[in-house]
């Protein structure tokens, strides 16, 4: 929560805009801003998405970053971005929680409830592992290294590259691979007829969503 | 460039910079792209075992190296804010009345086609032995594959058979001037339901573009996306290369003239000084399949 209150080379590193440092404090503090834009917003996954790019584009610029003083919580700061964003940048009609981090209270994150156990939730954990299965069945052995590596394991592209001793490049390939198979998987395995759109992939995760489909 | 190409180009973490600006640019604009998107999302976040609703961290990685790529003083132009509508509709409306028909077709993105993309030997004269002293060279640019493949659309003869190019594809002007005579061009277009396309110069310029003189084979401006602004269908182009600028005013009238099929530029804007050509380029849409 403190990357950079605690960390002065971090800190100095960050200001000169130096990358390492900006993707080690992306690294920490995306996932959050994404969970914060979900919970506080229900947002899709796309405007969570560009909230986060908007957020990040914002706070890594170079007014931004000369401007932070290396002493205010950090997450509060960027959380608050993340608010400033969403609702007079996106200025979409969201149905949003009315809380916005407080500047010093760096605690704030943490009492954003965990996902509920719910039977839609259940119906959505059950049609998943369907799709993964039928996935895992299509996969060539490799692809299902890389599957492991990249989708479940969450390693990046160098760190599953190096864990399979395979090139960069090669693991992106299988990469997309797997993403077609899924796509075919989907079109062919009874849930949607073949020559089927993504719009209408959409409609089969929506459904899957509202437990709509048996 | 499809809507699924760019999506697929995304997820592959395959788009350039522009390329991404142009897709999130279609999220904000077009719910058929941010619906399939959706989509494409969501399925990745299923497949990587998180909660409906969340981003995946493949998603994640490829935010930051959109990000990474914005903090060198570029960033990718945010969506409109409330302030900036107000700004943007105050200068439509004034654009509007002050050029009737007015269609903007340059985007403020860098040109991604490099003199390099576009083969040598597509810059020898058409339809005649002799060497270009003064020319506009259009090439239809295609990239959607791993190879970016061209080909020119300044076909000699104006109203002959029309050259293609399709609509998921960039236009890419370039010239020759060897002379000293001509310091100016203008060109624009006029589509065959009658709507004038603006290129060179911008509609605000108000007359036409200063030209290098003695030098050849120069890529002009950068490329120009046609689904932003272009419709299938065919289209008249004139360019007028001239020893003085020619005013907004002067082209209005050609342009209004040349929605007759049987107009003829180079008899609507002759005059001393001048050097007009113009050609036909036939724009195909070949749909979202990849």
């Amino acid at each position: 929560m403190t990357l950079l209150v605690k960390n002065r080379p971090l800190l100095r590193a960050f200001r000169d805009g130096e990358e390492w440092a900006l993707r080690q404090v992306f690294r920490e503090y995306a996932p959050k801003v994404a969970r914060y834009a979900r919970w506080n917003f229900e947002m899709s996954e796309v405007d969570v998405s560009e909230t986060t790019q908007l957020t990040f584009m914002r706070v890594f610029s170079d007014k931004a970053r000369s401007r932070y003083d290396g002493l205010r919580p950090f997450l509060s700061y960027v959380l608050r971005t993340a608010h400033n964003v969403a609702v007079n940048e996106l200025n979409r009609a969201w149905r949003r929680r009315e809380s916005i981090p407080s500047e010093a209270d760096d605690d704030w994150f943490d009492r954003i409830p965990a996902d509920a156990a719910t039977p839609e939730k259940a119906l959505f954990d059950a049609e998943r592992q369907r799709l993964i299965s039928a996935l895992l069945e299509a996969l060539a052995p490799l692809e299902k290294a890389v599957f492991e590596k990249r989708f479940v394991e969450a390693l990046g592209q160098e760190a599953a590259a190096s864990a399979l001793g395979l090139s960069r490049q090669r693991v992106r390939t299988l990469e997309q691979r797997i993403r077609r198979k899924a796509l075919t998987i989907f079109k062919t395995s009874g849930h949607l007829p073949r020559g089927t759109t993504a719009a209408m992939v959409s409609a089969l995760v929506e459904s899957l969503l509202i437990g709509g489909l048996s | 460039m499809s809507r699924n190409t760019l999506i697929r180009g995304w997820l592959d973490g395959k788009l350039s910079r522009r390329r991404e600006e142009a897709l999130w640019e279609k999220v904000r604009q077009d719910p058929v792209v941010r619906r399939d998107l959706e989509a494409t999302l969501r399925l990745e976040s299923m497949l990587c075992g998180y909660e409906a609703g969340e981003i995946s961290h493949l998603e994640l990685e490829r935010i930051e190296e959109r990000v990474l790529r914005s903090v060198d003083g570029t960033a990718p132009a945010e969506p409109h804010t409330v302030k900036s509508w107000v700004i943007a509709f105050s200068a439509a409306t004034a654009a509007l009345l002050l050029l009737p028909m007015l269609w903007w077709l340059k985007d403020s993105r860098p040109s991604e086609v490099r003199r390099g993309d576009i083969p040598a030997e597509l810059f020898a004269p058409r339809g005649s032995a002799a060497p270009y002293e003064t020319h506009l060279f259009v090439f239809c640019v295609d990239d959607r594959d791993a190879d970016v493949a061209a080909h020119r659309l300044d076909r000699p003869g104006g109203d002959a058979a029309a050259d293609q190019c399709p609509l998921q594809a960039e236009l890419q002007f370039a010239f020759t001037n060897l002379g000293e005579t001509y310091s100016y061009l203008y060109v624009f277009g006029v589509d065959d339901t009658g709507r004038r396309l603006w290129y060179f110069p911008k509609p605000v310029q108000g007359e036409s573009l200063a030209l290098q003189t003695e030098v050849s084979e120069v890529l002009l401006g950068d490329s120009i996306i046609l689904d932003v602004n272009h419709r299938a269908g065919s289209v008249r182009v004139a360019a007028v290369f001239s020893s003085e600028p020619l005013r907004d005013d002067e082209i209005a009238d050609a342009a209004t003239a040349l929605r007759d099929p049987a107009a003829v530029p180079g008899e609507l804007l002759d005059g001393t000084g001048r050097y007009v050509e113009s050609f036909v380029m036939k724009i195909i849409d070949e749909g979202d399949a990849p």
